[in-house]
């Protein structure tokens, strides 16, 4: 790290001490600080300031203090330092911070300094090189808050910790305590060290008043932030060992700046011999403009679909930031100023993910250009989905980054992952809808298991709320749900060994039991429960619950963009909202960043350093987490381990956004094999379904792209695929029967719970193997659902994919009828339609087809695929006791 | 992470192996090259069959195979698959099909080699461009792409116009004055309609209700590359110079906030709210769904419109409207170059799949089936244009009037195109193209959706040029 070093240059100190107050108590100590302070400063060891350089202000009033900043702001080019000590107050809620002059009085806000408004606003207008602020006074520490600046390298030692007090300002002669030990710092330097940095500064009074007690009892800790810097600024030359000489370039500087009537005749001489040089050279300079940047690493951030949107925002944030264009240590490869690293972020569903990692190998051969056809690997193919080879993975929890590992092989595997931890938190939440109160449940730290109850319409004469929970299998936050549904359902904190209870995944399983009850994140749940969304009814928003995260629950209550639904003018009205009801002791979203390596990749260690960078910038307060906490995250614990409060700028902060920050932020604590055991455990609650994919093969579907969508579709629906869930895969039209509209091929016949079949059928289609004769939808589908009633597999349904029904015009005026008819017909069988093309989803008949079956129809689109997963995922947990339509209130 | 120790030799082993087999394919040194050739390309490739028919026919012809490496289905996710493992050395590619905006990135970060030769006379001179960084030709134009007008032809002929409009305060007063007496009519319409009505209910026909709401305009406004393209090319239309390589100089920070403010008014007075969510689908799909009279979009969309309205009757395309100065009609240039990437270990085949790819026969083919030709010859009448040597494509020959004329077999766009794609012009030609697209979408996006109208052109521009030149 380098040192800044403002020897020579015009440097200014304000020292602003205030002893005397009118209403407050008076703080003696507090005059001979100033003193002291100018003393050490101007002291020939120290070297930095002279005498005239120093001013010392007694503020009776708030503009003498102005003043003498606006002074100061305007002379100093090297180093500027701004010292306060005297009280300090903030508002009640803990922002705000108010610097109190003479004339200073509690609720009288303009008699006195405002850090934020009036202080800072002086320094970021400031032509220093660099600012060092001192603030001694109760609450120093919440002064980090608001601590910013859009351009002046700053950086701020508060006396304190934040939310404390300080005794002092009565101790006998010499200053206060906490100045005290600063000038004896500055004036005496630091054993083994050439002179005293800022950094330098901070440990040692750490160090020096670890043995002092703030009046709350734990220890008085100074506390230091930066803005725009990575730089350390010297304070002090003084140094108990030998000294070094002045390097002569401080010489002249000095020498310069004290002989002002010298300069002009030394300017007027350089001038004349240097002018006809100096205009050639800048005539050589225009001509060769800085040098040109080479492309920038590109570094590729994979995450989950939830957290894109903010994590785009904040790669976009640091390839502009000064971290990474500013030259580096040893890597001075690039020329000043150019952007080192950017980043490309893209997302997938966990699954993908998984499946991607555990088939590293063929990410990397097919990223090599290698062999593709290995039989085992067929139908994975991760260059596609999940989409590039990672350098750095950002899941929703720890959970899916342990889920991930345990699906890759032992060895052997090209890509290395390394657990780097947490980026940002958001802690868990089920949303009750605001006509629903919980009157008598708490908000926070009431466990699961009374969440339940509370919510079974057994209590009172409310109705029972359908509780909505993403795919454990397709989303970090159904996982992470899951496991806090089956490991903390008593309230009690989730050990490293814990295994879940078969029926109490069973009882929580019941009582999300519901067709449709599942999503493939949580941002498309709640886009589902928007006022304005498709297919938006009241009755169903009213009762249903959603299980998703603090951040996406606020986002959805103050309209913000939700998963595909935009963003909308304000917040949503009270009736809509839900307000966000904390499970005790479920842990919260960690997203942990991912370090990927890839094997034989040449750049390995610079791109390992990028990424590590990278890292440290979003965890940094002063870096990414800004843009985090803007987004309605929870930041990184502090050094001490605190987990901050959502700081000015989170959305959290908004009465509407209906969450209770008092709600803790519980860490993940779980291991693998407890991942591992939630995930068996809800296999096993799962009961057996059975899918029928009807799929449109006539040959409109080759126009507009709609084959490959339909395939990548219905390649998705496979995917969810498994023993205890199995399918059958019929095309139509039939190219043996042109002539009879009902004809359909049965490709793969139903009861088929081996993927392979289907994904080989598919991709015979998809190389054209299409029927030049219309497709007859209604026809074709009464088939199929007749054959699904009749089989005795409980939970069903059928999957169509088509683009248009191209069997009107000759159609018999009864098939409708009879179809609408055998629909209705119990056992339900929910037609879930994928409409390409031409047609939407608006059309009369696909809105008809999903009211009779209580299915969906979903439009085209890159988000079709995991959305049609997701409903086929909950097929499965369909027919619970919740599970029949008359309990469905809707769909 | 599980145990580096036993990583470490397994990684040597797979090397080691790889380069073994590598050894293989590539062959003693004097002998040709062998195995199959690997191609890196979006998933595109495969929708159309057009591209994948002409690999197939080259493969026929020559004897060697092609293999075909689907990228990412999003141009960022397969621009940053290609940079990141050409930067870290490890790609095997042996031809990129690339977006045009990526030559220069690619070039200087060394993941393609420079094509050594020029391009000859037949390519497009607008088009050319794009396959030039710091003086060299690095890669062979694929197919092209330029923006158009759509507009529905019908309702502006009801209303008096028989003619697009020549600039865009033309297309704007038009929009505005149609779109209004339009939606006032249709009102009236639906109004007399309702109490015509008696007990029939509408059952089993149209879905019913009001006829949607008329605008005047739809657009990509969202946040991704089609902004950055839109507001380039508003940019241009108010004297904003392509070639311009900085946009804080000169007459350039004028024509880009008159650019944006154009956009921003066009907004506000012409286009539903929703355009600002709206890319190339979306917005298609509000045209064809008779909810907009004018669209600005590719020539690609033009076959989805006509699935619903009918082509020339309902609805045309014309070039974009004109700079009022000297008429110009610029559009910006879309479309994919074929390069041989710099680890190439078979250039030879590489180089002569690419000039088979983009030979004046296959750019026909090109053209026939609905891309837009990087090759002037392609652009000729019928009988004086090179021949395609392909068969019918499946969807030529299928389901009862899906299929085009057979007689004359360029789309009917065609000529309209031609002129669009003369006039047409790159991007900025920089290897930090990438950031400058951010930049302007983050602060465009910004820009329209806020309340005010404050000028932003001095920052865009400065942190345009900043984000040009790699700086931050």
């Amino acid at each position: 790290m380098s040192e800044y070093d403002a020897r020579g240059k015009p440097n200014r100190a304000l020292l602003i001490c205030v002893d005397t107050y009118e209403q407050l108590t008076d703080l003696p100590a507090v005059r001979d600080n100033a003193e002291e302070l100018k003393r050490v400063l101007s002291a020939p060891a120290t070297d930095l300031f002279t005498g005239d350089e120093i001013v010392i202000c007694r503020p009776r009033e708030p503009w003498e203090a102005e003043q003498a900043l606006d002074a100061v702001t305007g002379q100093a080019r090297g180093l500027l330092l701004v010292y306060f000590s005297g009280h300090g107050r903030v508002g009640p809620d803990g922002g705000d911070l108010q610097l109190m002059v003479g004339a200073s009085a509690t609720r009288q806000r303009h008699k006195t300094l405002s850090w934020q408004d009036l202080v800072l606003s002086y320094l970021d207008q400031a032509r220093a090189d660099r600012i060092v602020i001192v603030l001694e006074c109760c609450y120093a520490g919440n002064a980090d808050e608001a601590f910013h600046s859009r351009r002046k390298p700053m950086s701020l030692l508060m006396a304190a910790q934040p939310n404390r007090r300080i005794f002092s300002g009565e101790e006998e002669a010499g200053g206060t305590l906490f100045t005290g030990a600063v000038v004896r710092v500055l004036e005496h330097g630091i054993p083994g060290k050439p002179f005293v940095t800022f950094e330098d500064l901070v440990r040692t009074l750490r160090e020096r008043l670890a043995p002092e007690r703030t009046p709350m009892g734990d220890v008085w800790e100074p506390r230091s932030a930066k803005q725009n810097t990575d730089d350390d600024v010297i304070l002090s030359f003084a140094t108990p060992e030998v000294r070094p000489s002045t390097p002569l370039r401080v010489r002249l500087r000095r020498w310069w700046k004290l002989r002002p009537h010298h300069r002009l005749r030394v300017l007027l001489v350089l001038l004349a011999v240097l002018a006809p040089l100096a205009a050639s050279l800048a005539v050589l300079h225009a001509r060769s403009a800085p040098p040109d940047c080479p492309p920038a690493l590109e570094l590729r951030l994979l995450t989950a679909p939830e957290a894109e949107p903010t994590l785009r925002r904040a790669a976009f944030a640091y390839e502009m930031s000064a971290l990474n264009t500013r030259p580096l240590d040893g890597e001075d490869d690039l020329p000043d100023g150019c952007r080192r690293t950017q980043l490309t972020v893209y997302s997938a569903a966990k699954d993908q993910v998984g499946q991607g990692f555990a088939a590293a190998d063929r990410w990397q051969g097919e990223a090599h250009g290698g062999a593709a056809d290995t039989s085992a690997a067929k139908g994975t193919d991760p260059l596609r989905r999940p989409g590039p080879q990672p350098d750095l993975w950002i899941p929703e929890s720890t959970a899916d980054y342990l889920a991930a590992r345990r699906t890759m092989p032992a060895a052997g595997s090209p890509a290395t992952l390394t657990d780097t931890g947490p980026v940002a938190y958001s802690p868990l939440v089920v949303g009750i809808p605001e006509s629903a109160h919980l009157d008598d449940v708490e908000q926070v730290g009431t466990p699961w298991r009374d969440l339940l109850t509370g919510t079974d319409g057994t209590h009172g004469d409310r109705h029972a709320l359908r509780l909505l929970r993403p795919s454990p299998v397709l989303s970090g936050t159904g996982l992470l749900h899951t496991i806090g549904l089956y490991l903390a359902d008593d309230g009690s904190p989730i050990g490293p060994a814990g295994t879940p209870e078969p029926s109490v995944a069973q009882s929580a399983e019941r009582r999300l039991s519901a067709p449709g009850s599942q999503y493939a994140g949580s941002t498309e749940l709640l886009c589902s429960l928007r006022p304005d969304a498709d297919g938006a009814d009241a009755n169903r928003r009213a009762r249903s619950a959603p299980l998703v995260s603090e951040k996406s629950l606020a986002d959805f209550n103050l309209g913000r963009a939700t998963g595909s639904c935009p963003a909308l003018g304000g917040a949503l009205a009270p009736a809509d909202r839900y307000a966000a009801y904390y499970p005790k002791n479920v842990p919260a979203l960690d997203h942990p960043l991912i370090r990927v390596g890839w094997q034989g990749a040449a750049d390995a260690a610079p791109r390992r350093a990028a990424v590590d960078r990278f890292g440290r910038w979003l965890r940094d307060p002063a870096g990414g987490q800004r843009t985090l906490v803007a987004e309605g995250y929870r930041g990184v614990p502090d050094e001490d381990g605190a987990m901050p409060r959502p700081g000015a700028g989170s959305p959290l902060l908004s009465s509407r956004a209906d969450a209770d920050l008092d709600a803790p932020v519980v860490p993940f604590t779980a291991g693998g094999d407890q991942v591992a055991r939630v995930l068996a455990g809800y296999d096993k609650a799962q009961k057996a379904s059975q899918v029928l994919i009807l799929l449109d093969a006539s040959t409109s579907m080759a126009a507009g792209g709609r084959l490959p969508a339909a395939v990548a579709a219905a390649g998705r629906v496979l995917e969810m695929v498994g023993v205890h869930h199995t399918y059958g895969l019929w095309t139509f039209p039939d190219p043996a029967h042109p002539d009879a509209p009902d004809a359909v091929r049965r490709a793969v016949p139903l009861g088929s719970a081996d993927p392979a079949p289907g994904k080989a059928e598919l991709d015979r289609i998809a190389k054209g193997a299409l029927v030049g004769h219309g497709a007859a939808m209604e026809e074709a589908l009464t088939v199929a659902v007749g054959e699904l009633k009749r089989s005795d597999v409980a939970n069903k349904a059928v999957v169509l994919i088509i683009d248009q029904d191209d069997g009107a015009p000759r159609r018999a005026a009864d098939v409708e009828r009879s179809l609408v008819a055998l629909l209705k017909k119990a056992p339900a069988v929910p037609v879930l339609t994928l409409v390409l093309g031409r047609a939407t989803c608006d059309a009369f008949v696909f809105k008809g087809l999903a009211d009779a079956s209580r299915g969906r129809c979903v439009p085209a689109g890159p988000a079709a695929p995991d959305l049609l997963a997701g409903l086929v995922a909950s097929v499965g947990s369909a027919g619970g006791a919740a599970g029949t339509p008359a309990a469905e209130g809707g769909r | 992470m599980s145990a580096p120790r036993t990583a470490l030799p397994a990684a040597l082993v797979c090397l080691t192996l790889a380069v073994a087999v590598g050894g293989c394919t590539a062959g003693p040194p004097p002998a040709p090259e062998k195995g199959a050739i690997v191609l890196a390309t979006g998933s595109d490739l495969s929708s159309s069959g057009v591209r994948r028919d002409l690999i197939r026919d080259w493969e026929r012809r020559t004897g060697r195979a092609v293999r075909i490496v689907t990228l990412p289905d999003t141009a960022d996710g397969q621009r940053s698959q290609l940079l990141a493992a050409g930067q870290s050395g490890n790609s095997g590619y042996d031809v990129l099909n690339i977006d045009v905006a990526w030559t220069a990135e690619f070039a200087e970060a060394g993941v393609i080699r420079p094509w050594g030769t020029a391009l000859d006379g037949d390519f497009l001179g607008s088009v050319v461009k794009t396959a030039e960084h710091g003086g060299r030709i690095w890669g062979v134009p694929f197919n092209t792409d330029a923006g158009l007008l759509y507009y529905r032809k019908d309702i502006l002929h009801d209303y008096g116009y028989d003619q697009p409009p020549s600039n865009w305060g033309e297309l704007k007063n038009m929009a505005a004055q149609v779109a209004a007496a339009y939606n006032r009519k249709a009102a009236k319409d639906s109004t007399s309609a309702e109490a015509g009505k008696d007990g029939k209910a509408a059952e089993g026909t149209a879905s019913g209700g009001a006829v949607p709401k008329m605008y005047g305009m739809v657009a990509q406004l969202r946040p991704y590359e089609g902004l950055t393209v839109n507001t380039l090319e508003a940019a241009w239309a108010n004297g904003g110079d392509p070639e311009a390589t900085s946009f804080t100089k000169g007459e350039q920070v004028g024509a880009l906030q008159q650019g944006v403010a154009d956009i921003k008014d066009r907004l506000d007075s012409i286009m539903p709210h929703e355009a600002t969510a709206m890319d190339e689908t979306e917005s298609r799909r509000w045209f064809a769904d008779g909810r907009a009279l004018f669209m600005r979009n590719w020539p690609v969309e033009y076959a989805s419109v006509a699935g619903k309205l009918k082509a020339g009757v309902q609805f045309d395309v014309a070039e974009l409207p004109g700079r009022p100065t000297d008429g110009k009609r610029m559009s910006v240039l879309g479309g994919q170059n074929l390069a041989i990437s710099a680890d190439s270990a078979r250039p030879d085949g590489a180089r002569a799949l690419i000039e088979a790819l983009t030979g004046p026969a296959a750019e026909r083919c090109l053209l026939e089936r609905g891309f837009a030709a990087t090759r002037d010859s392609a652009y000729r009448e019928a009988g004086k244009a090179p021949v395609c040597p392909l068969a019918p494509a499946a969807a030529d020959r299928g389901e009862s009037g899906a299929a085009r004329p057979p007689a004359d077999r360029e789309p009917p766009y065609t000529r309209t195109l031609y002129a669009a794609l003369r006039a047409a012009e790159p991007r900025p030609r920089s290897a930090h193209y990438q950031t400058f697209s951010k930049v302007v979408q983050v602060r465009v996006s910004e820009y329209l959706g806020s309340r005010g109208g404050t000028a932003i052109a001095d920052a865009l521009a400065r942190e345009a040029d900043e984000a040009l030149s790699g700086r931050g």
